[in-house]
Protein backbone atom coordinates (compact mmCIF):
# COMPACT_ATOMS: atom_id res chain seq x y z
CA UNK A 1 0.00 0.00 0.00
CA UNK A 2 1.41 3.20 -0.87
CA UNK A 3 1.38 6.61 0.51
CA UNK A 4 -1.00 7.61 -2.32
CA UNK A 5 -3.76 5.00 -0.52
CA UNK A 6 -2.94 6.18 2.80
CA UNK A 7 -3.49 9.71 2.23
CA UNK A 8 -6.51 9.15 0.45
CA UNK A 9 -7.90 6.60 2.90
CA UNK A 10 -7.50 9.22 5.58
CA UNK A 11 -9.48 12.03 3.24
CA UNK A 12 -12.30 9.07 2.60
CA UNK A 13 -12.36 9.17 6.72
CA UNK A 14 -12.69 12.41 7.33
CA UNK A 15 -15.52 12.74 3.77
CA UNK A 16 -17.28 10.56 6.05
CA UNK A 17 -17.32 12.79 9.53
CA UNK A 18 -20.35 15.04 8.21
CA UNK A 19 -21.92 12.38 6.99
CA UNK A 20 -21.63 10.21 10.21
CA UNK A 21 -22.71 14.23 11.83
CA UNK A 22 -25.78 14.04 10.16
CA UNK A 23 -26.76 10.72 10.32
CA UNK A 24 -26.52 11.07 14.48
CA UNK A 25 -28.80 14.24 14.07
CA UNK A 26 -31.47 13.05 12.07
CA UNK A 27 -31.92 9.74 14.19
CA UNK A 28 -32.02 11.44 17.33
CA UNK A 29 -34.18 14.31 16.11
CA UNK A 30 -36.49 11.42 14.55
CA UNK A 31 -37.09 10.28 18.27
CA UNK A 32 -37.74 13.85 19.37
CA UNK A 33 -40.31 14.47 16.88
CA UNK A 34 -41.84 11.36 18.17
CA UNK A 35 -45.45 12.01 18.25
CA UNK A 36 -46.81 10.73 21.98
CA UNK A 37 -44.71 11.26 24.96
CA UNK A 38 -41.95 8.50 25.92
CA UNK A 39 -42.57 9.73 29.49
CA UNK A 40 -45.65 8.73 29.29
CA UNK A 41 -45.33 5.64 28.04
CA UNK A 42 -42.38 4.76 30.44
CA UNK A 43 -44.71 5.99 33.32
CA UNK A 44 -46.87 3.26 33.01
CA UNK A 45 -50.87 3.94 32.26
CA UNK A 46 -51.96 4.28 35.71
CA UNK A 47 -49.08 7.20 36.29
CA UNK A 48 -50.56 10.56 37.69
CA UNK A 49 -49.30 13.38 36.01
CA UNK A 50 -46.50 14.14 38.96
CA UNK A 51 -45.48 10.79 38.51
CA UNK A 52 -45.38 11.57 34.51
CA UNK A 53 -43.81 14.84 35.39
CA UNK A 54 -40.96 13.27 37.61
CA UNK A 55 -40.01 10.46 34.73
CA UNK A 56 -39.84 13.41 31.94
CA UNK A 57 -37.22 15.77 34.46
CA UNK A 58 -35.39 12.24 35.29
CA UNK A 59 -34.88 11.49 31.62
CA UNK A 60 -33.99 14.98 30.61
CA UNK A 61 -36.77 15.27 28.48
CA UNK A 62 -37.98 18.88 30.22
CA UNK A 63 -34.30 20.05 28.30
CA UNK A 64 -34.36 22.00 25.26
CA UNK A 65 -33.64 20.06 22.26
CA UNK A 66 -29.99 20.97 22.19
CA UNK A 67 -29.01 20.08 25.64
CA UNK A 68 -30.66 16.89 24.84
CA UNK A 69 -29.03 16.22 21.54
CA UNK A 70 -25.63 17.17 23.26
CA UNK A 71 -26.45 14.36 26.18
CA UNK A 72 -27.64 11.67 23.75
CA UNK A 73 -24.54 12.15 21.58
CA UNK A 74 -22.49 12.49 24.70
CA UNK A 75 -23.55 8.35 26.22
CA UNK A 76 -23.55 7.53 22.30
CA UNK A 77 -19.75 8.45 22.56
CA UNK A 78 -19.23 6.32 25.31
CA UNK A 79 -21.36 4.06 23.62
CA UNK A 80 -24.40 3.55 25.40
CA UNK A 81 -27.17 3.46 23.16
CA UNK A 82 -29.86 3.38 26.08
CA UNK A 83 -32.18 1.03 27.70
CA UNK A 84 -35.28 -0.71 25.89
CA UNK A 85 -38.72 0.61 26.69
CA UNK A 86 -39.88 -3.25 26.27
CA UNK A 87 -36.93 -5.55 26.62
CA UNK A 88 -35.12 -5.97 30.15
CA UNK A 89 -31.83 -4.88 28.83
CA UNK A 90 -29.89 -2.46 27.11
CA UNK A 91 -30.71 -1.75 23.18
CA UNK A 92 -26.34 -2.69 22.69
CA UNK A 93 -27.38 -6.08 24.46
CA UNK A 94 -30.38 -6.53 22.63
CA UNK A 95 -28.25 -5.54 19.12
CA UNK A 96 -25.54 -8.34 20.12
CA UNK A 97 -27.62 -10.33 21.55
CA UNK A 98 -29.50 -10.68 17.74
CA UNK A 99 -26.62 -9.78 15.77
CA UNK A 100 -25.14 -13.13 15.23
CA UNK A 101 -28.05 -14.98 12.56
CA UNK A 102 -28.05 -11.42 10.74
CA UNK A 103 -24.46 -10.82 10.00
CA UNK A 104 -23.61 -14.67 9.11
CA UNK A 105 -26.72 -14.76 6.60
CA UNK A 106 -25.48 -11.59 4.98
CA UNK A 107 -22.22 -12.32 4.95
CA UNK A 108 -23.28 -15.90 2.96
CA UNK A 109 -25.94 -14.05 0.64
CA UNK A 110 -22.66 -11.89 -0.15
CA UNK A 111 -20.67 -14.95 -0.83
CA UNK A 112 -23.17 -16.53 -3.04
CA UNK A 113 -24.01 -13.32 -4.79
CA UNK A 114 -20.37 -12.44 -5.74
CA UNK A 115 -19.82 -15.98 -7.00
CA UNK A 116 -22.92 -15.97 -9.48
CA UNK A 117 -22.50 -12.33 -10.02
CA UNK A 118 -18.75 -12.51 -11.25
CA UNK A 119 -18.84 -15.02 -13.69
CA UNK A 120 -21.67 -14.54 -15.64
CA UNK A 121 -20.79 -10.69 -15.60
CA UNK A 122 -17.31 -11.88 -17.39
CA UNK A 123 -18.96 -14.38 -19.21
CA UNK A 124 -21.70 -11.85 -20.64
CA UNK A 125 -19.70 -9.25 -21.19
CA UNK A 126 -17.05 -11.20 -23.67
CA UNK A 127 -20.34 -12.35 -25.54
CA UNK A 128 -22.08 -9.38 -25.90
CA UNK A 129 -25.10 -9.34 -27.43
CA UNK A 130 -25.22 -12.41 -27.87
CA UNK A 131 -28.06 -15.45 -26.30
CA UNK A 132 -25.64 -15.76 -23.27
CA UNK A 133 -25.81 -11.98 -22.54
CA UNK A 134 -29.19 -11.55 -22.78
CA UNK A 135 -30.10 -14.61 -20.88
CA UNK A 136 -27.96 -12.91 -17.93
CA UNK A 137 -29.67 -9.84 -18.44
CA UNK A 138 -33.45 -10.95 -18.32
CA UNK A 139 -32.19 -13.04 -14.81
CA UNK A 140 -30.65 -10.07 -13.36
CA UNK A 141 -33.57 -7.85 -13.98
CA UNK A 142 -35.93 -10.57 -12.73
CA UNK A 143 -33.51 -10.77 -10.01
CA UNK A 144 -33.74 -6.95 -9.29
CA UNK A 145 -37.85 -6.82 -9.84
CA UNK A 146 -38.72 -9.82 -7.60
CA UNK A 147 -38.38 -8.80 -4.36
CA UNK A 148 -37.06 -10.84 -1.90
CA UNK A 149 -39.48 -12.52 -0.01
CA UNK A 150 -41.08 -13.27 -2.53
CA UNK A 151 -37.88 -15.48 -3.96
CA UNK A 152 -37.62 -16.52 -0.64
CA UNK A 153 -41.48 -17.61 -0.76
CA UNK A 154 -40.73 -19.48 -3.90
CA UNK A 155 -37.73 -21.09 -2.48
CA UNK A 156 -39.95 -22.55 0.56
CA UNK A 157 -42.84 -24.10 -2.10
CA UNK A 158 -40.18 -25.91 -4.02
CA UNK A 159 -37.21 -27.26 -1.53
CA UNK A 160 -39.00 -27.42 1.57
CA UNK A 161 -42.72 -28.32 0.19
CA UNK A 162 -42.44 -30.07 -3.15
CA UNK A 163 -39.59 -31.27 -2.75
CA UNK A 164 -38.81 -31.45 1.11
CA UNK A 165 -35.14 -31.49 1.44
CA UNK A 166 -34.55 -28.51 3.32
CA UNK A 167 -36.17 -26.68 6.47
CA UNK A 168 -38.88 -23.79 6.31
CA UNK A 169 -36.89 -22.02 8.67
CA UNK A 170 -35.22 -21.94 11.76
CA UNK A 171 -31.70 -21.25 12.67
CA UNK A 172 -28.97 -22.92 14.22
CA UNK A 173 -26.90 -21.20 15.89
CA UNK A 174 -22.65 -20.95 15.70
CA UNK A 175 -22.33 -23.16 18.68
CA UNK A 176 -23.97 -26.17 17.16
CA UNK A 177 -20.91 -25.78 14.23
CA UNK A 178 -20.57 -23.90 11.51
CA UNK A 179 -21.57 -26.54 9.05
CA UNK A 180 -25.23 -26.46 10.77
CA UNK A 181 -25.06 -22.85 10.17
CA UNK A 182 -24.66 -22.72 7.09
CA UNK A 183 -27.42 -25.17 6.19
CA UNK A 184 -29.90 -23.91 8.30
CA UNK A 185 -29.16 -20.28 6.24
CA UNK A 186 -28.71 -22.18 2.90
CA UNK A 187 -32.34 -21.26 1.39
CA UNK A 188 -32.12 -17.48 3.28
CA UNK A 189 -29.02 -17.32 1.92
CA UNK A 190 -29.73 -18.22 -1.45
CA UNK A 191 -33.11 -16.23 -1.17
CA UNK A 192 -30.79 -13.16 -0.57
CA UNK A 193 -27.90 -13.88 -2.53
CA UNK A 194 -29.98 -14.21 -5.69
CA UNK A 195 -31.26 -10.49 -5.29
CA UNK A 196 -27.36 -8.98 -4.57
CA UNK A 197 -26.10 -11.16 -7.52
CA UNK A 198 -28.69 -9.58 -9.89
CA UNK A 199 -27.28 -6.12 -9.16
CA UNK A 200 -23.91 -6.99 -9.15
CA UNK A 201 -23.79 -8.93 -12.58
CA UNK A 202 -25.13 -5.72 -14.82
CA UNK A 203 -22.36 -3.52 -13.20
CA UNK A 204 -19.81 -6.40 -13.75
CA UNK A 205 -21.15 -7.12 -17.15
CA UNK A 206 -21.02 -3.47 -18.34
CA UNK A 207 -17.32 -2.89 -17.02
CA UNK A 208 -16.31 -6.63 -18.84
CA UNK A 209 -17.74 -4.80 -21.85
CA UNK A 210 -15.65 -2.21 -21.72
CA UNK A 211 -12.41 -3.39 -20.87
CA UNK A 212 -13.13 -6.58 -23.67
CA UNK A 213 -13.06 -3.61 -25.98
CA UNK A 214 -9.86 -1.64 -24.94
CA UNK A 215 -7.17 -1.21 -27.18
CA UNK A 216 -4.75 -3.07 -24.80
CA UNK A 217 -7.10 -5.81 -24.95
CA UNK A 218 -7.23 -6.00 -28.37
CA UNK A 219 -3.50 -5.69 -28.65
CA UNK A 220 -3.26 -8.77 -26.28
CA UNK A 221 -5.37 -10.83 -28.54
CA UNK A 222 -3.44 -9.98 -31.45
CA UNK A 223 -0.05 -11.22 -30.17
CA UNK A 224 -1.63 -14.35 -29.86
CA UNK A 225 -2.63 -14.87 -25.79
CA UNK A 226 -4.85 -17.83 -25.23
CA UNK A 227 -8.37 -16.62 -24.50
CA UNK A 228 -7.41 -17.85 -20.53
CA UNK A 229 -4.71 -15.41 -20.25
CA UNK A 230 -6.43 -13.04 -21.93
CA UNK A 231 -9.63 -13.18 -19.47
CA UNK A 232 -7.19 -13.77 -16.15
CA UNK A 233 -4.45 -11.58 -17.03
CA UNK A 234 -5.74 -8.63 -19.05
CA UNK A 235 -9.61 -8.44 -18.13
CA UNK A 236 -10.35 -9.25 -14.29
CA UNK A 237 -8.64 -6.86 -12.40
CA UNK A 238 -9.15 -3.27 -14.27
CA UNK A 239 -12.94 -4.51 -14.93
CA UNK A 240 -13.09 -5.35 -11.59
CA UNK A 241 -13.77 -2.07 -10.16
CA UNK A 242 -17.04 -1.38 -10.14
CA UNK A 243 -17.73 -4.35 -9.38
CA UNK A 244 -15.79 -4.13 -6.25
CA UNK A 245 -18.01 -0.50 -5.61
CA UNK A 246 -21.40 -2.26 -6.68
CA UNK A 247 -20.24 -4.87 -3.75
CA UNK A 248 -20.19 -1.81 -1.48
CA UNK A 249 -23.55 0.15 -2.44
CA UNK A 250 -24.86 -3.77 -2.52
CA UNK A 251 -24.66 -3.65 1.48
CA UNK A 252 -26.90 -1.35 1.93
CA UNK A 253 -30.06 -3.75 -0.13
CA UNK A 254 -28.59 -6.32 1.92
CA UNK A 255 -28.94 -5.20 4.94
CA UNK A 256 -32.90 -4.61 4.11
CA UNK A 257 -33.17 -7.78 2.49
CA UNK A 258 -31.83 -9.94 5.54
CA UNK A 259 -34.25 -8.44 7.45
CA UNK A 260 -37.12 -9.40 5.35
CA UNK A 261 -35.53 -12.76 4.72
CA UNK A 262 -35.48 -13.26 8.33
CA UNK A 263 -38.83 -12.75 8.32
CA UNK A 264 -39.61 -15.49 5.43
CA UNK A 265 -37.79 -18.25 7.31
CA UNK A 266 -38.05 -17.11 11.18
CA UNK A 267 -34.92 -16.48 12.10
CA UNK A 268 -34.04 -15.23 15.14
CA UNK A 269 -31.46 -11.78 13.77
CA UNK A 270 -31.96 -8.18 13.79
CA UNK A 271 -34.83 -8.14 12.02
CA UNK A 272 -37.08 -9.84 14.19
CA UNK A 273 -35.87 -7.72 16.99
CA UNK A 274 -36.51 -4.99 14.90
CA UNK A 275 -40.35 -6.08 13.85
CA UNK A 276 -41.17 -6.13 17.65
CA UNK A 277 -39.53 -2.51 17.93
CA UNK A 278 -41.72 -1.67 15.67
CA UNK A 279 -44.89 -3.96 17.27
CA UNK A 280 -44.19 -2.49 20.68
CA UNK A 281 -43.07 1.34 19.33
CA UNK A 282 -39.84 0.37 21.17
CA UNK A 283 -38.21 4.05 19.96
CA UNK A 284 -34.57 3.12 21.77
CA UNK A 285 -34.19 0.26 19.85
CA UNK A 286 -35.36 1.10 16.39
CA UNK A 287 -33.16 4.36 17.04
CA UNK A 288 -30.47 2.37 17.79
CA UNK A 289 -31.16 -0.29 14.72
CA UNK A 290 -30.76 2.67 12.55
CA UNK A 291 -27.68 4.16 13.75
CA UNK A 292 -25.65 1.25 14.53
CA UNK A 293 -26.77 -0.42 10.91
CA UNK A 294 -26.15 2.82 8.89
CA UNK A 295 -22.92 3.61 10.48
CA UNK A 296 -21.70 0.48 9.73
CA UNK A 297 -23.00 0.99 6.16
CA UNK A 298 -20.80 4.36 5.89
CA UNK A 299 -17.72 2.35 7.26
CA UNK A 300 -18.23 -0.97 4.66
CA UNK A 301 -18.47 2.38 1.80
CA UNK A 302 -15.32 3.54 3.20
CA UNK A 303 -13.68 0.41 3.22
CA UNK A 304 -14.81 -0.62 -0.36
CA UNK A 305 -13.37 2.82 -1.54
CA UNK A 306 -10.09 1.51 -0.16
CA UNK A 307 -10.17 -1.74 -1.65
CA UNK A 308 -11.15 -0.26 -4.58
CA UNK A 309 -8.43 2.40 -4.29
CA UNK A 310 -5.72 -0.43 -3.77
CA UNK A 311 -6.79 -2.70 -6.92
CA UNK A 312 -6.96 0.52 -9.24
CA UNK A 313 -4.15 3.02 -8.07
CA UNK A 314 -5.02 5.73 -10.27
CA UNK A 315 -8.15 5.97 -8.05
CA UNK A 316 -6.82 7.21 -5.18
CA UNK A 317 -4.53 10.13 -6.94
CA UNK B 1 -42.83 -4.72 -29.59
CA UNK B 2 -41.68 -1.29 -30.71
CA UNK B 3 -42.02 -0.26 -27.14
CA UNK B 4 -41.79 -3.27 -25.11
CA UNK B 5 -42.95 -5.67 -22.54
CA UNK B 6 -42.66 -3.92 -19.70
CA UNK B 7 -44.75 -1.30 -21.52
CA UNK B 8 -47.88 -3.92 -21.59
CA UNK B 9 -47.42 -5.10 -18.37
CA UNK B 10 -47.58 -1.46 -16.63
CA UNK B 11 -50.55 -0.52 -18.77
CA UNK B 12 -52.40 -4.00 -18.05
CA UNK B 13 -51.85 -3.36 -14.12
CA UNK B 14 -52.82 0.42 -14.97
CA UNK B 15 -56.19 -1.12 -16.55
CA UNK B 16 -56.72 -3.34 -13.68
CA UNK B 17 -56.26 -0.95 -10.53
CA UNK B 18 -58.28 1.97 -11.93
CA UNK B 19 -60.43 0.65 -14.87
CA UNK B 20 -62.02 -3.03 -13.69
CA UNK B 21 -63.25 -1.74 -10.26
CA UNK B 22 -65.60 0.76 -12.49
CA UNK B 23 -66.92 -1.73 -14.32
CA UNK B 24 -66.96 -4.76 -11.76
CA UNK B 25 -67.74 -4.20 -8.56
CA UNK B 26 -64.90 -5.28 -6.27
CA UNK B 27 -65.14 -6.01 -2.35
CA UNK B 28 -61.76 -6.60 -0.73
CA UNK B 29 -62.73 -6.13 2.65
CA UNK B 30 -66.36 -7.72 3.61
CA UNK B 31 -65.02 -11.33 5.35
CA UNK B 32 -67.29 -14.19 5.22
CA UNK B 33 -66.22 -17.18 7.47
CA UNK B 34 -68.20 -19.48 6.08
CA UNK B 35 -65.85 -19.44 2.90
CA UNK B 36 -62.74 -19.51 4.29
CA UNK B 37 -59.29 -20.64 2.01
CA UNK B 38 -61.40 -21.83 -0.60
CA UNK B 39 -59.74 -23.04 -3.56
CA UNK B 40 -60.10 -21.10 -6.97
CA UNK B 41 -63.85 -21.63 -8.53
CA UNK B 42 -65.99 -20.01 -10.36
CA UNK B 43 -67.62 -17.70 -7.56
CA UNK B 44 -63.99 -17.01 -6.52
CA UNK B 45 -61.29 -16.89 -9.62
CA UNK B 46 -58.26 -17.05 -7.42
CA UNK B 47 -59.83 -18.58 -4.53
CA UNK B 48 -60.04 -16.98 -0.74
CA UNK B 49 -58.08 -15.94 1.93
CA UNK B 50 -58.20 -17.13 5.66
CA UNK B 51 -60.87 -14.39 5.87
CA UNK B 52 -63.23 -15.39 3.72
CA UNK B 53 -62.24 -12.61 1.53
CA UNK B 54 -61.78 -12.92 -2.72
CA UNK B 55 -57.92 -13.32 -3.56
CA UNK B 56 -58.97 -11.40 -6.86
CA UNK B 57 -60.98 -8.72 -5.15
CA UNK B 58 -58.25 -8.32 -2.85
CA UNK B 59 -55.29 -8.23 -5.67
CA UNK B 60 -57.47 -5.45 -7.69
CA UNK B 61 -57.68 -3.10 -4.79
CA UNK B 62 -53.78 -4.26 -3.91
CA UNK B 63 -53.03 -3.22 -7.83
CA UNK B 64 -54.69 0.58 -6.96
CA UNK B 65 -52.66 0.68 -3.37
CA UNK B 66 -49.19 -0.24 -4.94
CA UNK B 67 -49.66 1.94 -7.72
CA UNK B 68 -50.73 4.83 -6.04
CA UNK B 69 -47.93 4.45 -3.42
CA UNK B 70 -45.30 4.59 -6.40
CA UNK B 71 -47.00 7.44 -8.55
CA UNK B 72 -47.51 10.02 -5.74
CA UNK B 73 -44.23 9.03 -3.71
CA UNK B 74 -42.05 9.51 -7.31
CA UNK B 75 -43.98 13.15 -7.85
CA UNK B 76 -43.87 14.06 -4.69
CA UNK B 77 -40.25 13.40 -4.18
CA UNK B 78 -39.34 14.33 -7.76
CA UNK B 79 -40.75 18.03 -7.74
CA UNK B 80 -39.04 18.54 -4.08
CA UNK B 81 -35.86 17.15 -5.04
CA UNK B 82 -35.67 18.50 -7.87
CA UNK B 83 -36.69 22.16 -6.48
CA UNK B 84 -33.48 21.19 -3.73
CA UNK B 85 -30.68 20.61 -6.73
CA UNK B 86 -31.68 23.87 -8.62
CA UNK B 87 -31.29 25.45 -5.66
CA UNK B 88 -27.78 23.78 -4.18
CA UNK B 89 -26.61 24.02 -7.64
CA UNK B 90 -27.67 27.74 -8.33
CA UNK B 91 -27.04 29.23 -5.27
CA UNK B 92 -23.31 28.20 -4.35
CA UNK B 93 -22.92 28.99 -0.57
CA UNK B 94 -26.01 26.82 -0.11
CA UNK B 95 -25.04 24.14 -2.30
CA UNK B 96 -22.31 22.55 -0.25
CA UNK B 97 -24.35 22.42 2.78
CA UNK B 98 -27.43 20.80 1.42
CA UNK B 99 -25.74 18.35 -0.04
CA UNK B 100 -24.03 17.00 2.88
CA UNK B 101 -27.60 17.09 4.36
CA UNK B 102 -28.55 14.78 1.42
CA UNK B 103 -25.25 12.20 1.65
CA UNK B 104 -26.54 11.49 5.10
CA UNK B 105 -30.17 10.78 4.43
CA UNK B 106 -28.57 8.41 1.85
CA UNK B 107 -26.31 6.95 4.11
CA UNK B 108 -28.98 5.38 5.52
CA UNK B 109 -30.45 2.36 4.20
CA UNK B 110 -33.56 3.24 2.32
CA UNK B 111 -36.34 0.44 3.76
CA UNK B 112 -34.78 0.43 7.39
CA UNK B 113 -35.26 4.36 6.98
CA UNK B 114 -38.39 4.00 5.87
CA UNK B 115 -39.74 1.06 7.96
CA UNK B 116 -38.36 3.53 11.24
CA UNK B 117 -39.84 6.44 9.86
CA UNK B 118 -43.66 4.15 8.94
CA UNK B 119 -43.44 3.16 12.46
CA UNK B 120 -42.54 6.04 15.01
CA UNK B 121 -45.23 8.22 12.90
CA UNK B 122 -48.00 5.56 11.98
CA UNK B 123 -48.98 2.72 9.54
CA UNK B 124 -51.01 4.74 7.38
CA UNK B 125 -50.88 5.56 3.39
CA UNK B 126 -50.24 9.51 3.56
CA UNK B 127 -47.17 8.28 5.91
CA UNK B 128 -45.62 5.86 3.85
CA UNK B 129 -45.79 7.94 1.01
CA UNK B 130 -43.85 10.95 3.46
CA UNK B 131 -41.68 7.98 4.97
CA UNK B 132 -40.63 7.15 1.32
CA UNK B 133 -40.79 10.48 -0.45
CA UNK B 134 -37.82 11.15 2.57
CA UNK B 135 -35.47 8.13 0.87
CA UNK B 136 -36.00 9.03 -2.44
CA UNK B 137 -35.64 13.21 -2.37
CA UNK B 138 -32.09 13.00 -2.20
CA UNK B 139 -31.34 10.67 -4.96
CA UNK B 140 -33.00 13.44 -7.43
CA UNK B 141 -31.77 16.09 -5.50
CA UNK B 142 -28.30 14.50 -6.39
CA UNK B 143 -29.05 14.29 -9.58
CA UNK B 144 -30.17 18.03 -10.20
CA UNK B 145 -27.54 19.36 -8.28
CA UNK B 146 -24.86 17.16 -10.55
CA UNK B 147 -26.50 18.50 -13.80
CA UNK B 148 -26.86 22.09 -12.87
CA UNK B 149 -23.79 22.52 -11.96
CA UNK B 150 -22.55 20.85 -14.95
CA UNK B 151 -24.75 23.14 -16.81
CA UNK B 152 -23.68 26.46 -15.35
CA UNK B 153 -20.38 26.41 -17.19
CA UNK B 154 -22.00 25.32 -19.90
CA UNK B 155 -21.68 28.09 -23.08
CA UNK B 156 -25.47 28.46 -23.61
CA UNK B 157 -25.89 29.20 -19.80
CA UNK B 158 -23.51 31.64 -20.10
CA UNK B 159 -24.68 33.58 -23.08
CA UNK B 160 -28.15 33.86 -21.64
CA UNK B 161 -26.43 35.58 -18.35
CA UNK B 162 -23.96 37.81 -20.77
CA UNK B 163 -27.18 39.39 -22.58
CA UNK B 164 -28.87 39.73 -19.02
CA UNK B 165 -31.49 36.94 -19.17
CA UNK B 166 -32.73 36.69 -14.97
CA UNK B 167 -31.73 33.99 -12.79
CA UNK B 168 -35.44 32.73 -12.96
CA UNK B 169 -35.52 32.67 -16.42
CA UNK B 170 -32.54 30.62 -16.59
CA UNK B 171 -33.05 28.19 -14.33
CA UNK B 172 -36.94 27.69 -16.00
CA UNK B 173 -36.20 27.65 -19.61
CA UNK B 174 -32.48 27.04 -20.16
CA UNK B 175 -31.53 24.40 -17.20
CA UNK B 176 -35.31 22.93 -16.21
CA UNK B 177 -35.69 21.34 -20.24
CA UNK B 178 -32.08 19.51 -19.81
CA UNK B 179 -33.28 17.56 -16.85
CA UNK B 180 -36.06 15.85 -18.34
CA UNK B 181 -34.90 13.15 -19.85
CA UNK B 182 -32.58 12.30 -16.46
CA UNK B 183 -35.53 12.44 -14.34
CA UNK B 184 -37.65 10.53 -16.34
CA UNK B 185 -34.95 7.37 -16.31
CA UNK B 186 -34.79 8.02 -12.33
CA UNK B 187 -38.38 8.18 -11.70
CA UNK B 188 -39.40 4.83 -13.19
CA UNK B 189 -37.07 3.02 -10.97
CA UNK B 190 -38.00 5.44 -7.92
CA UNK B 191 -41.46 4.13 -8.98
CA UNK B 192 -40.81 0.38 -8.83
CA UNK B 193 -38.61 0.51 -5.93
CA UNK B 194 -41.32 2.67 -3.84
CA UNK B 195 -43.60 -0.58 -4.69
CA UNK B 196 -41.40 -2.96 -3.92
CA UNK B 197 -39.92 -1.47 -0.30
CA UNK B 198 -44.21 -0.94 0.35
CA UNK B 199 -44.74 -4.38 -0.44
CA UNK B 200 -41.74 -5.49 1.77
CA UNK B 201 -42.58 -3.54 4.39
CA UNK B 202 -46.93 -5.12 4.28
CA UNK B 203 -44.97 -8.59 4.60
CA UNK B 204 -43.16 -7.64 7.28
CA UNK B 205 -45.49 -6.33 8.95
CA UNK B 206 -44.19 -2.44 9.57
CA UNK B 207 -46.18 -0.97 6.59
CA UNK B 208 -49.81 0.41 5.67
CA UNK B 209 -52.08 -1.77 8.72
CA UNK B 210 -54.43 -4.45 7.90
CA UNK B 211 -57.29 -4.84 6.89
CA UNK B 212 -55.65 -2.73 3.47
CA UNK B 213 -55.35 -4.83 0.79
CA UNK B 214 -51.61 -4.32 0.43
CA UNK B 215 -49.93 -7.45 -1.58
CA UNK B 216 -47.76 -7.69 0.49
CA UNK B 217 -49.66 -8.42 3.34
CA UNK B 218 -51.54 -10.48 1.72
CA UNK B 219 -48.58 -12.65 1.56
CA UNK B 220 -47.79 -12.64 5.03
CA UNK B 221 -51.42 -13.42 5.68
CA UNK B 222 -50.72 -16.28 3.45
CA UNK B 223 -47.68 -17.49 4.41
CA UNK B 224 -49.26 -20.21 7.28
CA UNK B 225 -51.08 -21.74 4.67
CA UNK B 226 -48.17 -22.32 2.56
CA UNK B 227 -48.94 -26.07 2.75
CA UNK B 228 -52.56 -26.09 2.64
CA UNK B 229 -54.08 -23.03 0.62
CA UNK B 230 -51.12 -21.99 -1.84
CA UNK B 231 -53.41 -19.80 -3.96
CA UNK B 232 -53.33 -17.29 -0.92
CA UNK B 233 -49.68 -17.03 -1.49
CA UNK B 234 -48.94 -17.43 -5.23
CA UNK B 235 -51.30 -14.99 -6.99
CA UNK B 236 -50.10 -12.02 -4.64
CA UNK B 237 -46.78 -13.05 -5.35
CA UNK B 238 -47.14 -13.35 -8.79
CA UNK B 239 -48.90 -10.13 -9.28
CA UNK B 240 -46.10 -8.14 -7.08
CA UNK B 241 -43.16 -10.17 -9.49
CA UNK B 242 -45.64 -9.39 -12.61
CA UNK B 243 -45.96 -5.21 -11.86
CA UNK B 244 -42.11 -4.80 -10.42
CA UNK B 245 -40.17 -6.66 -13.61
CA UNK B 246 -42.63 -4.86 -16.01
CA UNK B 247 -41.63 -1.71 -14.50
CA UNK B 248 -38.04 -2.38 -14.34
CA UNK B 249 -38.49 -3.32 -17.89
CA UNK B 250 -40.06 -0.13 -18.94
CA UNK B 251 -37.28 1.59 -17.24
CA UNK B 252 -34.18 0.25 -18.95
CA UNK B 253 -36.21 0.21 -22.44
CA UNK B 254 -36.61 4.18 -21.91
CA UNK B 255 -33.54 4.82 -20.42
CA UNK B 256 -31.71 2.92 -23.33
CA UNK B 257 -34.37 5.28 -26.09
CA UNK B 258 -33.46 8.13 -23.68
CA UNK B 259 -29.50 7.13 -23.95
CA UNK B 260 -28.84 8.07 -20.14
CA UNK B 261 -27.25 5.96 -17.44
CA UNK B 262 -28.89 4.60 -14.63
CA UNK B 263 -31.09 1.52 -15.46
CA UNK B 264 -31.93 -0.73 -12.66
CA UNK B 265 -28.94 0.01 -10.92
CA UNK B 266 -30.52 2.62 -9.60
CA UNK B 267 -32.85 0.71 -7.69
CA UNK B 268 -30.14 -0.27 -4.87
CA UNK B 269 -31.03 1.71 -2.13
Amino acid sequence: MGNNVLAYTARRLIAGIPVVFVVVFLTFALVYLTPGDAATVIAGEDATQEQIEAVRVSLGLDQPFLVQFAAWGGRLLSGDLGHSLVLPMSVGDALLARAEPTIMLALFAQFIAILIAIPLGVIAGRFSGRFFDRAVNMFAVAGIAVPTFVIGIGLIMLFSITLAIAPTGGYATLSEGLPATLGSLLLPAIALGVAQAAFMVRITRTSMHAVFRSDFVRAATMRGFSQQRLVFRHVIRPGLGPTISAIGISFATLISGSIVVEIVFNLPGLGRLLITAVQNRDIPVLQGLLLVITLCYVLINIITDVIQAIVNPRIAL
Amino acid sequence: MPTGIGFYIVVFWLVVAFLVPLVFPIDPLTTNPSRRLEPPSADYWLGTDNYGRGILDRIVGGAAISLSIGAVTTVVSAVIGVVIGLIGGYVKYLGSVLMRINDGIMAFPGALFAIVLVAVFGRTFIVMVFALAIVFIPIFARITFGEVVELRGASFVRNAVSVGASSTRIILRHITPNLVPLLIVQATFVCATAITIEASLGFIGAGIAPPAPSWGVMVSEGQPYIRTAWWTLVFPCLAIATLIFGMCMLGDRVSEKLNRPGGSDATAV
